[in-house]
């Protein structure tokens, strides 16, 4: 089993990745959870909880996967982000421009954007929430940073009508 | 019952689903993600608790949520029901209607969401499923205070929405999964509701839905 896939335990329905549960979703789900989040608290707060949830998810299991190789560099724990972004399907990440002090992480496919074009067209605001969080989580734990002085956005949205979808994280 | 949970679980379990060179998961006539359970449940129940602070918002709250559920049966059920790989796997195994019931829950035992199974079923009227170690339920107690109302929003909307892709729509009949189709099924005046009976959020040994019809 690769250090980026679930194990799954048949007899109970659990996928486990870094002590963490997985769940398989669907677009439609994902979508559709994100606009009620959305409609339930308005845009804003809505984008800063997404955010931090997929920070607060990430960090953690990102964390016990670089445990399990200790001797990565950080460029090497970015890597291993990549691949686990890409593997669990939210899409195709470039993420050699990020340091220890922040940078930029250009998405070439994006499960939200690709989602929501699919699912309701153009958007008006941008809608990688997750993505930001996941992100800002895999440079903390890498990195070794607390949490606080991490701030993202999104800077161009695929779901906007952008080429690509394009994420900034600001170390403070 | 012609139905072998296993041997669909296995077969599903070994498809390999994950994502491709492109970082997605096309199956299904679907995108897939293999998601974080802590990253559902913050955001569902964060933004519950926020709406259960004012009293008149109380239901909105569980209706945003548990109609996410009925989009996710709808979505995910449907499309796998009408996909190549339930026509190869678990086709073989249905006689009747019914055992399309039990062979979706199979399919959802692959799923990580806990362990499903079918309590009762009485065809085109009722359906009561039990889930062990649901995600929902088992984020919730390692989270929050025990909770005073049941918090598995979406296995009690996917619990009605298979009952509904059944019986008020014909998913055996391939049908388009379209939006109009959605608003046919599941805005009939005789559409199945779920409701969550028991809950491990609220102290219960195990989260138990039942699906039934419009009163």
């Amino acid at each position: 089993m690769s250090a980026e896939r679930p194990d799954f335990d048949a007899g109970r329905n659990l996928l486990l990745l870094g002590e963490r549960r997985i769940i398989f979703h669907c677009h439609h789900y994902n979508l559709f959870l994100q606009r009620s989040i959305e409609d339930g608290l308005g845009p804003e707060e809505a984008t800063r909880l997404q955010v931090a949830a997929a920070m607060e998810s990430a960090r953690p299991l990102l964390t016990k996967l670089y445990a399990k190789e200790p001797e990565l560099a950080l460029v090497d724990k970015l890597l291993l982000a990549q691949r686990l972004f890409g593997s669990l399907g939210f899409g195709q990440a470039d993420c050699t421009d990020l340091t220890a002090h922040g940078g930029q992480i250009r998405l070439l496919t994006s499960h939200y954007a690709i989602g929501w074009l699919a699912k309701w067209g153009t958007a008006s605001r941008p809608v990688c929430h997750f993505p930001v969080g996941f992100w800002m989580g895999a440079l903390c734990a890498a990195a070794e940073l607390p949490p606080e002085r991490l701030q993202g956005r999104e800077l161009s949205c695929h779901a906007q009508g952008d080429a690509r979808c394009l994420l900034e994280i600001e170390v403070l | 019952m012609a139905i072998d949970e296993q041997k669909i679980i296995e077969a599903v379990s070994q498809l390999g689903i994950s994502g491709n060179e492109e970082g997605l998961i096309p199956a299904f006539g679907l995108y897939l993600t293999q998601h974080m359970a802590d990253y559902y449940n913050r955001i569902s129940f964060a933004m519950a608790h926020r709406l259960e602070r004012t009293p008149e918002l109380i239901d909105d709250g569980q209706t945003l949520l548990m109609e996410a559920g009925h989009g996710c049966a709808f979505h995910t059920f449907g499309g796998i029901m009408k996909s190549a790989e339930w026509d190869a796997v678990v086709r073989p195994m249905l006689q009747t209607k019914e055992d399309w019931v039990y062979g979706m829950t199979a399919v959802v035992n692959t799923f990580g969401w806990g362990r499903w199974a079918v309590r009762d079923l009485v065809p085109g009227q009722r359906l009561v499923v039990t889930v062990q170690d649901s995600y929902e339920a088992a984020g919730y107690l390692r989270d929050y205070p025990r909770s005073a109302s049941p918090r598995c929003y979406l296995a009690t909307g996917g619990v009605a929405g298979l009952m509904n892709l059944l019986y008020v729509g014909d998913i055996t009949q391939g049908p388009e999964l379209s939006d109009a189709y959605y608003k046919q099924v599941f805005r009939s005046p005789s559409r199945f509701v779920g409701t969550e009976v028991l809950c491990r959020a609220v102290g219960d040994p195990l989260c138990l839905f039942i699906a039934q019809r419009l009163p």
